[in-house]
């Protein structure tokens, strides 16, 4: 049961990189850190940090976030 | 753009969360399926625009995440409504320019007629609003099928029309028939007649006998070519038809009286503007008629937007009253009026170097300037009449 749920969080997660200008993030979980350089963002992988510059998030819902900017750097890590 | 006008109707708030942890409101906001945009971090404080509905809603989680919260900037339906709640004019004024958009929009306003070059436009305008293309009507009634069909009926010079809706104007267009000259018809008999007194110089004879020759003088009614033809299987009825040019005397008689009257404008201007709107034509003057005698022109003025002329304007009718003026004219004058109307005569009257002038008498007779002149013309003097019939 708890496999059959992972699976379907991880299925529904999803991250649209164009260009550096913008990342649309679906099935997110949440926001760990949000400040002008970066936007960690809680995920079924576990934490999405993106780095830029003027980083902004431009639609914010349960679903998902589009975070625009000055894409400079992705990180994907495990959370603190 | 369109997300833009969903939110604006609705309104939406611009806020400000400052303090504690704004990274929990964000996140308690998105698990209230509160939608938020435009998230920006400004040193300390987070922005963010909402809707305006979901303002309320936000100030618990604000306060479980420590957060103070104040509204930056309002945008929207209710916030405008709000400023102007007291002016109830704009909004009687916007329902009106609503209604008068709504009613206007589906409407025809102008009528464009093209390729027409001998039938009238006002025929074809005539035909268009049988089938319901009349200004001000509107253009879903218009029976484009029927047009087609239908509308070259009773209209021998057409082949086609139709009418094309573009927005408010209706475009007709038609196509006319090419006419090729009628056939000549051989199945009545008839005679060739003299239409005046002369010498015949020429005969160029098409069909039936001919009954004079060249270089004979003929006088007026004289019997040219006759229909009745002899053959070995006896007479024969045919169609006479030719041209018989002849040497012919004519005399053109011009008159120009030494005192005449003539009309003048007093100096006395009456304007009588009309204001036209589609079929509505509502005039700004007494409809009284006037005491004298006038001449009038009229002076329209459409609002034009490229080239299009709408049917919204003025148009002022100028009424000049005039009066009855007696005056004389020189001799001279008479003349010089009398050679003028004389030219016009000969170019009506005769083909180009087909006359000569033989003598001129001119003089005044009882006040009146007299201009008699003779020519020696050459013309064809074949008149068409029925079998064994005279001139008319």
């Amino acid at each position: 049961m708890a496999k059959r749920e992972w699976w379907s969080r991880m299925s529904n997660f999803f991250m649209e990189v164009e260009g550096d200008k913008r990342i649309v993030l679906s099935g997110c979980q949440g926001i760990c850190t949000y400040t002008e350089e970066c936007i960690a963002l809680r995920t079924p992988f576990g934490v999405v940090s993106l780095y830029g510059q003027d980083m902004e998030m431009g639609c914010m819902t349960a679903e998902g976030a589009t975070v625009t900017g000055k894409i400079q750097r992705i990180e994907f890590g495990e959370e603190a | 753009m369109v997300s833009q006008l969903l939110r604006w109707f609705p309104g939406w708030v611009r806020v400000e969360a400052e303090g504690g942890y704004p990274e929990r409101l964000l996140n308690a906001v998105t698990m209230a399926q509160i939608a938020a945009w435009n998230v920006r971090r400004k040193g300390e404080s987070v922005r963010f625009s909402c809707l305006a509905g979901d303002y309320r809603a936000l100030r618990p989680l604000a306060r479980k995440a420590c957060v103070r919260m104040r509204v930056r900037h309002k945008h929207g339906l209710p916030f405008w409504r709000h400023r102007y709640r007291r002016r109830k004019g704009l909004l009687v004024g916007l329902a009106l320019y609503l209604f008068v958009l709504a009613w206007l929009s589906p409407r025809i306003w102008v009528i464009e007629v093209s390729g027409n070059s001998v039938t009238s436009t006002e025929e074809i305008l005539a035909i268009a609003q049988q089938h319901g293309v009349v200004l001000g009507a509107r253009m879903d009634d218009v029976d484009v099928k029927g047009m087609q069909i239908g509308g070259t009926k009773d209209t021998p010079t057409l082949s086609f029309i139709t009418v094309n809706p573009s927005h408010c104007v209706a475009r007709i267009e038609v196509t006319e028939r090419e006419q090729s000259p009628p056939p000549l018809d051989l199945s009545q008999p008839s005679d060739v007649v003299a239409l005046r007194d002369g010498r015949i110089l020429q005969m160029e004879v098409y069909g039936g006998q001919k009954l004079v020759k060249v270089g004979e003088a003929v006088t007026a009614g004289t019997r040219l070519v006759t229909g009745r033809v002899e053959t070995e299987m006896g007479e024969q009825l045919y169609r006479s038809y030719g041209e018989i040019w002849a040497e012919t005397r004519r005399q053109i008689t011009v008159t120009v009286p030494l005192t005449f009257s003539y009309t003048e404008p007093t100096g006395e201007v009456i304007c009588q503007p009309t204001i036209t709107f589609l079929f509505w034509k509502i005039p700004l003057y007494s409809k009284l008629p006037l005491q004298t005698k006038s001449r009038q022109y009229q002076a329209s003025h459409f609002l034009t937007v490229n080239k299009t002329v709408l049917p919204l304007g003025v148009t002022n009718t100028y009424q000049m009253p005039v009066k009855t003026v007696t005056s004389t004219r020189t001799e001279e004058q008479a003349q010089a009026l009398a050679q003028q109307q004389l030219a016009e005569k000969e170019a009506a009257l005769f083909l180009p170097e087909s006359f000569a002038e033989l003598s001129r008498h001119e003089g005044v007779e009882d006040g009146v300037y007299i201009l008699r002149v003779d020519y020696l013309c050459r013309e064809n003097i074949a008149v068409e009449v029925p079998l064994d019939g005279q001139l008319p």
